[in-house]
C-alpha cells in the first residue's frame, strides 16, 4: 500500500504521489514465526518505509482510497470530477488483518 | 532544495558551497489507523473520471511541475522499485542470524566487511556496502539504546548470546560501526563534494553514535581475550587471524581518538603504524576464512529509508582492498607530518605534493588534512592565521620590513605612523586571509574540483590585489617610502622610479601561480585536445615568464632594502637570516618559473613542428571557429586584467611562429630543453630548506626527477623530428614519423605531455 499526497494523474489513472510511504503486510514467513512464538493469534504492524515521489502505473492499481477527517465529512457530491479536485491525500487505512490487499499500487 | 547549510564547513569555506544532497525532507509517517480519519474507497469513481480525460491530458496539483516528476520512482518497475518482488521471491531474507558460525566463517564475514568498508571509503553509499550485511543491519535496526542492546542477538538470556563466535563477530562489528561513525562525522564537517567524493547518507541508521567508544574498545579487548582462551579448541593460526582483525579495529578507534588532537606527529602516528603492521598478517591469513555470501543481500536495501532505486552491492576484491587500506595507513602517517610547521611555504608545498599523489589520498585523509590545517581557525593547532600570513609575507615580499614589525601593535598613539601601519596591515589580513587559506583548502579536494575552484579563485585574487594596492598606497605615505628604480637580471632597469607595492605584489604573485596551476592541471586532467597543446604550453610559458619578471621586481626592491639597512649598519643576524630566507625563496620561484617556461617553449615548438609535418592534425570541427574555441578555452582568464589575456591574433601568431622554419623551431626547442634540463638538475640537488619542502622533500624530489625525465624525453623527441626534417627530402617527412601523444597518466610527469616520436621502420 502506498500512502502519499496526490499530485497528478492522467487518462490511464497513472498516479503521482508525493511524500509517499510504503506499507506492507509482514511476510508470511514472519507471520508464521510470530504466531509460533506467541502461541496463538497475534497483532502485527505493517512495515513501513519512506519512498518520496512515486508514480504508480494505472494498470497495477487495485484500489484507491481517499482520507477524510471525520469532523469535516460532507455528504458525497454527485460529480466525481469535483471530488477529485477536493482530495488532499490518496490512501488506505486498514491495519491488522491481511488478505485482499487493499493497496494502491504494487501487488505482491 | 532546502538544505544549503547541510555541508558548510565550520572553518573557512571555499567560495561556493558544495553540491547539495537532497536529503529527504520527509513528513513524519502517518498514523495509519486513527479514530479521526476515515478512508473512502474511490477506486471506481477515480478510474471512471480519469477515463474521461483525453490522452495526454493531466489533472494535477497547481504547484506540482512535471519537471519534478522526472525523479519519481516507478512502482513495479524492478529497476526503480526496490520493493518489487520477482515471482516466487520472498520479501525478507531468510537468513537466521542465530545460526551457529565456525571461526573460519566469522573470518570470512569479517574479510568481506573489510572489502565493503573500503568500498564505502572509495565513495559508494552504505546501502551498497556495509548495510547489506545481515549482522550489521540486525545490530543497527532497531536502534540500540545502549551497549547491551547493540547485538544481533537481542535476547541476552538466550543461548545464542553466550556463543563465543557471536561475541567475536559482534565485537568486530561494534568497532567497525563506531569507527565509521567517526569517519562519517569528520568528512561531513570538512569540505568535500557529496556523491563525487563520498556519500555520507546513513539512511537513518545511527552507526552507534550514542554508544561510548571506550566501552566498545573494552568489548574488543575482551573478545580478544576470549579468542585467546579458546586456543586449544580452535587452531592457532585461525585464532591469531581473528585476534589481528580485532586488533585492527581497536587501533583504528585509537587512531581516530588521537587525530582529534593536533600535537606531535610522533605520538599520533603510533596506532596508524600499528594498523599498518597488523595489516600484513591479516592479508596473509585470509585464506583461512570461509566466505558466507548469504550473509550479504541487497534485499536489506528495501528496509532503508531510501528514495533510491535498487542498486547492486559494490564488491571490491580483497587484493584491491589490501592495496587501498595499505595506502590509507601510509597516507595517514604521512599526513600527520603536516603538524610540524617550519614555514608557510613548506606548508604549502606539503599540501601541494601530498595532494598530487596518484592515486590521490582517500577522502577521509583529505578531510583529516583539512582538520589539521583549519580546525577552530587555529592553523595546525597552535598557529594564528596572522602568524602564517605574516610568515608568508616576510618570505615572499617583506623580509625585515616595518610592515610586519610586531612592535607596531603596541603603539597606542593614533597619529603615530606605526599605529596606522598596524591598522592597515590588519585590514589587509582580514581582506586576504580567506583567499589565502582557501588555496590550501582548494588543494584538499579532488583534482577536478581543484582546477574548477582555482578558476573562481583567480577572480577573487584580482580584487584582493586591487584592494591590497590601495592599502599599499596608504602605507607608502605612512612609511614615507621613496620610489626607486629597481634593477633586475631579466630586464633593463625601468627608468621611471616606482614604489614597491609589497602587498599587491604578494597577491599578484599568488594570482599568477594559480593561473599557472590551472593550465597545468588542465594537462593532468586531459582537458586539452592534442592539437591544443602547443597553444596551451605557449600560454603557460607566457604566465611563467610574467611570474619570473614579477619575482625579479620583488627581488629588486628587497635587495634595495637590504643594501639600505646594511649601509646604515642596522643588519642584525636575525634580520640577515630573514633576508636570506626571502632571497632563497625568490631565487627558487624564479628558477621554477624559468624551467617551466623553457620546457613549455620547447614543447610548443615541438608540437608546432609536428603540426606542420601533419603528424598531429586537428579533427574536423565544422561548427566552430578557432577564435570562438579560443574564447571558450580561455574563459577563466579572460576577466583577468593583469596579465591581460592575449588577443586571439597575438596568441595564434606567437604560437605558430610562422616566420620561423621548422628547422629553426626545433633548434630553438633543443636549446630550451637544454636550459630546462640544467634548471631541473639544479633544483633536484637543492636542499629542503632551499626549496621550502621541509617535511615533504622526498615527494618533491620525486616530482622534480619526473620533470627531468620529461625533459630528457622531450629532448629525444625533438632530436628525432629534427633529424627527419634535416634529411629534408621535401616530400612527406611527417609520414616517416610515428607520433603518439600519450595520456597524462602514461607520461613521466602528468603536467608535461611529451609526445613519443619514433621513426617509422
Amino acid at each position: 500500500m502506498f500512502w502519499g499526497a496526490f499530485k497528478c494523474t492522467d487518462s490511464e489513472s497513472n498516479i503521482i504521489l508525493k511524500h509517499t510511504y510504503e506499507y506492507r503486510h509482514p511476510s508470511l514467513q514472519r507471520q508464521a514465526e510470530e504466531i509460533a512464538a506467541a502461541g496463538g493469534t497475534v497483532k502485527m504492524d505493517m512495515t513501513s518505509r519512506y519512498l518520496g515521489l512515486v508514480v504508480v502505473p494505472g494498470r497495477h492499481i487495485v484500489k484507491i482510497e481517499a482520507e477524510e477527517f471525520v469532523s469535516q465529512m460532507r455528504k458525497p457530491l454527485p460529480s466525481a470530477g469535483a471530488r477529485l479536485g477536493a482530495l488532499a491525500g490518496v490512501a488506505a487505512t486498514s491495519s491488522t488483518t491481511s488478505e485482499g490487499s487493499s493497496v494502491v499500487g504494487g501487488v505482491v | 532544495m532546502s538544505h544549503h547549510d547541510f555541508h558548510v564547513s565550520k572553518g573557512l569555506s571555499i567560495n561556493h558551497s558544495s553540491h547539495d544532497y537532497a536529503a529527504p525532507d520527509e513528513p513524519p509517517p502517518p498514523m495509519i489507523s486513527s479514530e479521526g480519519v476515515v478512508a473512502i474507497d474511490i477506486t471506481r469513481k477515480f478510474v471512471e473520471a480519469a477515463k474521461t480525460l483525453e490522452p495526454g491530458e493531466l489533472v494535477k496539483d497547481g504547484y506540482f511541475t512535471l519537471f519534478e516528476s522526472v525523479g519519481a520512482l516507478e512502482i513495479m518497475d524492478p529497476k526503480m522499485d526496490s520493493g518489487c518482488l520477482a515471482p516466487g521471491e520472498s520479501l525478507d531474507d531468510d537468513y537466521d542470524v542465530a545460526r551457529p558460525l565456525l571461526p573460519s566463517e566469522v573470518m570470512g564475514i569479517i574479510d568481506q566487511l573489510l572489502c565493503l568498508e573500503m568500498a564505502w571509503h572509495l565513495g559508494y553509499p552504505l546501502s551498497q556496502t556495509l548495510l547489506t550485511n545481515v549482522y550489521i543491519e540486525a545490530i543497527l535496526n532497531p536502534a540500540p539504546g545502549n551497549l547491551q542492546e547493540a547485538h544481533f542477538i537481542r535476547d541476552p538470556e538466550s543461548e545464542a548470546a553466550q556463543d563465543s563466535m557471536f561475541t567475536v563477530l559482534r565485537a568486530y562489528c561494534l568497532g567497525l560501526l563506531k569507527s565509521c561513525w567517526y569517519v562519517n562525522e569528520r568528512i561531513k564537517f570538512e569540505h568535500y563534494y557529496e556523491e563525487e567524493d563520498f556519500v555520507t547518507n546513513t539512511y537513518h541508521r545511527s552507526l552507534l553514535d550514542n554508544i561510548d567508544r571506550d566501552e566498545i574498545r573494552d568489548e574488543i579487548m575482551s573478545a580478544r581475550r576470549l579468542v585467546h582462551s579458546l586456543r586449544p579448541k580452535i587452531m592457532d593460526d585461525v585464532a591469531d587471524a581473528l585476534s589481528f582483525r580485532l586488533e585492527l579495529r581497536a587501533a583504528f578507534l585509537r587512531a581516530i581518538e588521537l587525530s582529534e588532537l593536533r600535537s606531535s606527529p610522533e605520538s599520533l602516528s603510533l596506532p596508524w603504524s600499528q594498523m599498518k603492521a597488523v595489516w600484513e598478517p591479516i592479508n596473509k591469513s585470509r585464506h583461512l576464512g570461509t566466505p558466507v555470501p548469504e550473509a550479504f543481500s541487497t534485499k536489506l536495501q528495501r528496509r532503508l529509508a531510501s528514495t533510491m532505486p535498487p542498486r547492486p552491492i559494490v564488491q571490491l576484491s580483497f587484493e584491491e582492498t589490501y592495496e587501498h587500506f595499505k595506502k590509507l595507513f601510509v597516507d595517514a602517517i604521512d599526513v600527520l607530518k603536516v603538524l610540524n610547521y617550519v614555514d608557510s611555504q613548506s606548508l604549502l608545498n606539503f599540501v601541494l605534493t601530498f595532494q598530487a599523489q596518484k592515486p590521490q589520498p582517500l577522502v577521509y585523509i583529505r578531510t583529516l588534512l583539512q582538520n589539521f590545517l583549519f580546525k577552530d581557525m587555529v592553523i595546525l593547532g597552535h598557529l594564528s592565521i596572522r602568524h602564517v600570513i605574516d610568515d608568508d609575507l616576510s618570505i615572499v615580499v617583506l623580509p625585515c620590513s616595518r610592515h610586519l614589525d610586531p612592535a607596531n601593535d603596541d603603539v597606542e598613539v593614533p597619529h603615530d605612523a606605526r599605529f596606522a601601519i598596524a591598522h592597515q596591515m590588519e585590514l589587509f589580513r582580514q581582506r586576504a586571509a580567506q583567499s589565502y587559506l582557501d588555496i590550501f583548502r582548494a588543494f584538499c579536494q579532488n583534482r577536478c574540483r581543484v582546477r574548477r575552484t582555482l578558476c573562481h579563485s583567480i577572480q577573487d585574487w584580482e580584487t584582493v590585489q586591487l584592494d591590497a594596492e590601495e592599502i599599499d598606497q596608504l602605507l607608502q605615505v605612512q612609511l614615507d617610502e621613496q620610489p626607486i628604480c629597481y634593477s633586475t637580471t631579466l630586464s633593463p632597469p625601468d627608468p621611471n622610479p616606482t614604489y614597491s607595492l609589497p602587498l599587491s605584489s604578494w597577491a599578484y604573485l599568488y594570482k599568477l601561480r594559480l593561473m599557472e596551476w590551472i593550465v597545468q592541471l588542465g594537462f593532468e586532467l586531459e582537458t586539452y585536445q592534442p592539437d591544443e597543446l602547443p597553444g596551451m604550453y605557449w600560454y603557460l610559458s607566457f604566465l611563467a615568464k610574467t611570474r619570473a619578471q614579477h619575482a625579479e621586481r620583488i627581488k629588486g626592491f628587497a635587495s634595495y632594502r637590504y643594501n639600505e639597512l646594511r649601509f646604515h649598519g642596522a643588519l642584525t643576524p636575525a634580520l640577515e637570516a630573514q633576508f636570506n630566507r626571502s632571497a632563497s625563496y625568490l631565487r627558487l620561484t624564479i628558477l621554477d618559473a624559468a624551467v617551466t617556461w623553457e620546457l613549455s617553449d620547447a614543447l610548443t615548438r615541438l608540437y608546432v613542428a609536428l603540426a606542420r609535418l601533419r603528424c598531429i592534425t586537428p579533427p574536423p570541427r565544422p561548427y566552430s571557429s578557432d577564435e570562438l574555441r579560443y574564447d571558450i578555452r580561455m574563459k577563466p582568464f579572460s576577466l583577468i586584467q593583469l596579465p591581460e589575456l592575449p588577443s586571439y591574433e597575438a596568441f595564434r601568431r606567437e604560437t605558430e611562429q610562422a616566420d620561423k622554419s621548422t628547422a629553426e623551431l626545433l633548434d630553438a626547442a633543443q636549446r630550451s630543453v637544454g636550459g630546462a634540463r640544467r634548471g631541473y638538475e639544479r633544483l633536484s640537488k637543492m636542499t629542503e630548506k632551499e626549496v621550502f619542502t621541509v617535511g615533504a622533500h622526498e615527494r618533491w624530489v620525486k616530482g622534480t626527477k619526473s620533470c627531468l625525465r620529461s625533459v630528457i624525453a622531450a629532448s629525444i623527441a625533438i632530436a628525432t623530428v629534427g633529424k627527419i626534417v634535416g634529411e629534408g627530402d621535401g616530400g612527406d617527412a611527417g609520414g616517416r614519423l610515428v607520433v603518439e601523444v600519450p595520456r597524462a597518466e602514461a607520461c613521466y610527469h602528468d603536467w608535461w605531455i611529451v609526445p613519443k616520436v619514433t621513426e617509422r621502420k
